[in-house]
């Protein structure tokens, strides 16, 4: 907010009027459609609009007044020059720092609209897998300083006692340790890479991509197992932001599940739709929906319960670990989506995922 | 035969200074010259030179955290390079360690395998980072890429094939320290055509080496 003039100062004033105008009606005609969580929103957005018109015109005012005395060049700043002078800097950076609190206040009443959109057992779940999730976590970290130095030793003997032939059960046996250690190894880097906690760094990707390469890794089981993919994706896709190994990771998980239901073959069908068709759609988060469909056996009603609960397991002791979707879950989760499961059984089983889309534009 | 690498050890944890010390003894590619279990002690208690310093990332009853630990550790001994041994795989902490200095990052359950051939990677100049941290550092090559590689285009070809061209080069380049004929090869694309990359890749990050190139790019991923 450098040198305005009174031109387009007049010209900003009548915007920001017109959108608080909008606003306004829109929230007049929503009245009484919408749930009070929603209404509340959309208060609190009216209110932070009217506190950043307010501080527009003060910003204007001060800018217009100080330039008519210290510049004469007040025509030529727009309202994209850089800040000259040190309070114009001031005004800007609290301006932009204004403009950041709003996005940020946006995202918040997304985030807690997600979480409304839950239902209160749905919660509960969530806080429970949540908790299990952080101390897997802070388990894990301190399991990987007594599992390294074990893997060590064991690669040590493996090493002493390979070359020489009398010693060559011992170091069978070293092996079998490396091989076991490994997989809870393998057990700690999920948790640990899952239920990483706080400022995750996320990065806008294509979900085709992820899916694809994801189906490419599995591609030998897919052939061996005679599953039948079908991929549905619309031409436009939004984008969203996460993290690419995470969400990889996610969608092996889950079609592993479903290619476990169908041992004998079957179809394997993934459709993805953004999600941003609903009737409200002014402040409805824009999401995408993936459905991950198999023609296995189906989950029982109590089993569906248990799902994402971790070491929950129906296969054979020692072929699962129990924690795919527990994993899963918690990628999800990170990811601000949600994940829900139909299943009819001897008929097939749909995971149906939702990811909030990236914003667009320049935020 | 060389020289084995010379290896400083500064971990916390007792177990984890023996048996990494066992290990990296037996191996013929290295040496431990001493091990810590704090900076302090690292710095009161080691005279000779480290090639390498393996440096854990979470020391506790320290005043430093490994992080903290990078700088004094680089003006003790300039002409070492440091390696994260950490049991974290948290990437905020490895970018942060990068950006402080560090050479590269191996996550401690791996080390049983790969502690070796990551100290001789390091050695030779080359970085050591998790595929996680290395997609989101050249996933911003894409974003920095933008308008420009359309410009530099050939006939119009859609430019994010382009973008994933230099992407892929320059981490074959930067990270696996590969040369531009063993990328032509690998790839099947010319050597000229790998140079061309290669050149793009540093203007876009505005690097002249490619130790340049890497830092950069690590030191603009939090952005």
């Amino acid at each position: 907010m450098v040198q305005i003039d009174d031109v387009r100062a007049k010209e900003i004033k009548a915007l920001t009027r017109a959108i608080h105008q909008e606003l306004t009606s829109l929230a007049n005609t929503l009245q009484g459609r919408l749930s009070p969580a929603e209404e509340d929103a959309l208060a609190n957005l009216v209110q932070l609009q009217l506190s950043w018109q307010t501080l527009f015109e003060q910003t204007i005012v001060e800018s217009t007044s100080s330039s008519a005395v210290s510049s004469p060049r007040s025509t030529e700043g727009g309202l994209a020059a850089p800040p000259t002078s040190n309070t114009d800097s001031i005004v800007y950076a609290q301006a932009m720092q204004y403009a950041r609190d709003l996005v940020k206040a946006i995202r918040q009443k997304k985030e807690q609209q997600r979480r409304l959109e839950l239902t209160s057992q749905q919660l509960i779940r969530a806080e429970k897998l949540a908790t299990i999730g952080q101390v897997a976590a802070v388990v894990a970290h301190e399991l990987g300083n007594i599992l390294t130095p074990l893997l060590m030793y064991a690669k040590l003997i493996q090493k002493e006692t390979g070359e020489k032939e009398e010693l060559s059960e011992i170091a069978e046996f070293a092996g079998q340790i490396t091989k076991i250690a490994g997989r809870a190894s393998d057990m700690l880097r999920q948790l640990v890479d899952a239920a990483r906690i706080e400022g995750a760094m996320m990065i806008p990707i294509d979900v085709r991509r992820v899916i694809d390469d994801a189906l490419a890794l599995l591609g030998p089981r897919i052939e061996r197992q005679g599953i039948n993919i079908t991929q549905t994706y619309p031409d436009n896709l939004p984008l969203i932001l996460g993290r690419p190994d995470q969400l990889e990771q996610l969608f092996i998980n889950v079609s592993l599940n479903a290619f476990d239901a169908m041992p004998k073959g079957g179809d394997f069908r993934v459709v993805l739709k953004s999600g941003d068709g609903d009737n409200h759609r002014s402040h409805e988060i824009d999401y995408i929906v993936i459905s991950l469909s198999d023609t296995g056996e189906g989950i029982s009603s109590q089993d569906i319960a248990l799902l994402f609960e971790p070491f929950y397991t129906t296969k054979e002791r020692g072929a699962g670990s129990g924690l795919g979707l527990f994993v899963s879950y918690l990628i999800i989760d990170q990811h601000g989506g949600t994940i829900d499961v139909e299943s009819e059984p001897g008929a097939g089983t749909t995971f149906i995922i939702k990811l909030p889309a990236a914003a667009t534009g320049g935020s | 035969m060389t020289e084995p690498i010379k290896v400083l050890i500064i971990d916390d944890d007792y177990f984890v200074r023996q048996a990494t010390t066992s290990l990296l003894t037996k191996d013929e590619r290295t040496e431990v010259i001493g091990s810590a279990a704090s900076l302090s002690e690292a710095l009161s208690k080691i005279k000779e030179k480290p090639n390498i310093i393996l440096l854990d990332m979470d020391l506790k009853h320290s005043r430093e955290s490994g992080v903290e630990a990078i700088d004094p550790l680089k003006r003790r001994f300039p002409h070492s390079n440091i390696l994260i041994f950490s049991a974290s795989r948290d990437e905020n902490l490895i970018l942060k360690a990068m950006q402080a200095g560090a050479d590269g990052y191996i996550w401690k359950n791996d080390a049983a395998e790969g502690l070796g051939s990551a100290i001789e990677r390091v050695q030779r100049g080359n970085f050591v980072v998790t595929e996680t941290v290395a997609r989101l550092i050249f996933g911003k090559v894409s974003d920095y890429l933008g308008e420009r590689s359309a410009e530099i285009l050939p006939e119009g070809k859609r430019y994010v094939d382009l973008t994933r061209r230099v992407e892929q080069v320059m981490r074959l380049f930067c990270i696996d320290g590969m040369s531009a004929t063993e990328i032509a090869e690998a790839l099947h694309i010319s050597e000229n055509t790998v140079r061309s990359h290669i050149k793009t890749g540093y203007e876009v990050v505005g690097a002249t080496s490619r130790r340049e190139a890497f830092q950069k790019l690590v030191a603009r991923s939090d952005e």
